[in-house]
């Protein structure tokens, strides 16, 4: 691997942290879900798999969040294409709070 | 997504009216509608050329959009528990069911697989 290969800081930008946020979501919308099941045993199911969910999804993006607190002191802020990716943060944050 | 967010919201706000609750499943299908003919085009591109679904997967930031679909599909999942299951009466519970499992499967195979398509990916590919 040579020098020119390596991908900078620089490139990073929030839309890392979305693949990882679907699992915190998918948490809260299982909450949603085994509230409304009739069978007590799916819905604790449903409850403990949510769990699980927001167990994978919260600490990854903690994770990610790091590197681009990181690239955002080092570097600085997005460039003005991917602007509006800086409000993506709020989203494992909000839905983590939810779940 | 936004839409999704949208008629969730109109139907749990507290001081409601019985016209909000009508706009929020109004909202829902238009999300349904969106969502559906997001599905039908990627499925109909992704098979006529096989190869920009390649392409989609290698690019470092066009992949993390893949993960939108499982979050469109939880608001989807949400509002039919709210408004699908007293209406329509137990088979729309198990289609909620049913719809959260495979989300699920979806949102876990993204979260873990799509990271390490960013490490693995040569930056050649895509410049």
């Amino acid at each position: 691997m040579s020098s020119d290969d390596d991908t900078h800081l620089s490139s990073m930008t929030a839309v890392w942290l979305m693949p990882v946020v679907t699992c915190v979501v998918n948490s809260g919308s299982g909450a949603i879900v085994a509230n409304a099941l009739t069978n007590t045993e799916r819905s604790f199911a449903t409850i403990v798999a949510s769990y699980i969910l927001w167990g994978i999804g919260l600490p990854l993006s903690m994770m990610v969040f790091v590197i681009y607190f990181q690239r955002l002191t080092i570097h600085k802020l997005p460039p003005k294409e991917t602007i509006v990716s800086v409000f993506l943060p709020m989203g494992p944050l909000g839905s983590g709070a939810f779940s | 997504m936004g839409t999704g967010i949208v008629s969730i919201l109109l139907h749990i706000l507290p001081y409601n009216g019985y016209w909000l609750q009508w706009i929020a499943k109004i909202i829902f299908a238009v999300n349904v509608f969106l969502f559906v003919a997001g599905c039908i085009l990627s499925i109909i591109r992704y098979s006529l050329y096989p190869h920009t679904f390649k392409a989609v997967i290698s690019h470092p930031v066009q992949s993390m959009f893949l993960g939108t679909f499982p979050m469109g599909l939880s608001t989807i999942i949400d509002m039919i528990c709210f408004v699908c299951v007293p209406a329509w009466g137990p088979w729309a519970e198990h289609l909620a069911w049913a719809l959260w499992i495979i989300d699920t499967v979806i949102s876990i195979v993204c979260a873990l697989s799509l990271p390490f398509l960013l490490y693995v990916t040569p930056l050649k590919k895509y410049l």
